[in-house]
């Protein structure tokens, strides 16, 4: 059953966030997000509200010492990643689980340009993904 | 690093790549370059557009906020 305030697709059987977990966002490349990737990040905000009725980006949790094997599977797609923790996301931001674990949303009270750029400044430098596989066929037009 | 944009990539279907249900990951109809290309079994190029994997499309499903396209990833 639904409870009050629950998100549509949110996992309340998940427990709470435990602060010293790890926050993952997967980056698509290694240099600083400029206003294309702000686009992309909008459009997924905004198909995040279509689906949950909130503005939302997605993260991975995990504890800090399973971080290589999240970075091996369900980050393997991505060549670079950002990293943080509970503690310092929530200060800023409500995180929610939903959908297929580690996956949680982080909600946003906006989608400007500006919260976008908060929002990644608020994880660390962007790192490589030593676990990135390259595509079977290139896909650069 | 370089300083320069990376490029475009081809990008049929925006999708999130770290959100995923059963395995599956989602994208909107809607948001297709071309909906008449995403049919049961077609292989697409999903993802950002700085960023795309290709997948194949598993499922297509009415949902009250659009019509929702169930890929599995393949790469």
């Amino acid at each position: 059953m639904k409870m009050p305030g629950q998100l549509p697709f949110e996992r309340a059987d998940r427990v709470p966030a435990d602060t010293a977990l790890a926050v993952l966002r997967g980056m698509p490349h290694g240099e600083e997000p400029d206003d294309d990737d702000l686009d992309d990040l909008r459009g997924q905000c905004r198909s995040a509200c279509r689906r949950l009725g909130r503005w939302a980006l997605s993260v991975f949790l995990t504890p800090p010492e399973q971080l290589d094997h999240v970075l091996a599977t369900r980050m393997r797609r991505f060549p670079y990643y950002r990293s943080t923790t509970v503690a310092a996301l929530r200060t800023r931001y409500e995180l929610r689980p939903t959908f297929d674990a580690p996956h949680w949303s982080v909600l946003l009270d906006d989608i400007g340009n500006r919260s976008l750029r908060a929002f990644l400044a608020a994880f660390g430098s962007t790192r490589e993904n030593e676990h990135y596989r390259l595509p079977s066929e290139g896909g650069r037009t | 690093m370089t300083t320069s944009s990376p490029a475009m990539t081809r990008l049929d279907l925006p999708v999130d790549l770290h959100t995923f249900t059963d395995d599956l990951v989602w994208g909107y109809l809607d948001d297709a370059r071309d909906p008449d290309q995403v049919v049961e079994g077609a292989e697409l190029w999903v993802g950002s557009r700085r960023h795309a994997v290709r997948a194949r499309v598993e499922q297509l499903t009415d949902e009250p906020s659009g019509t929702i396209v169930t890929l599995r990833l393949l790469d």
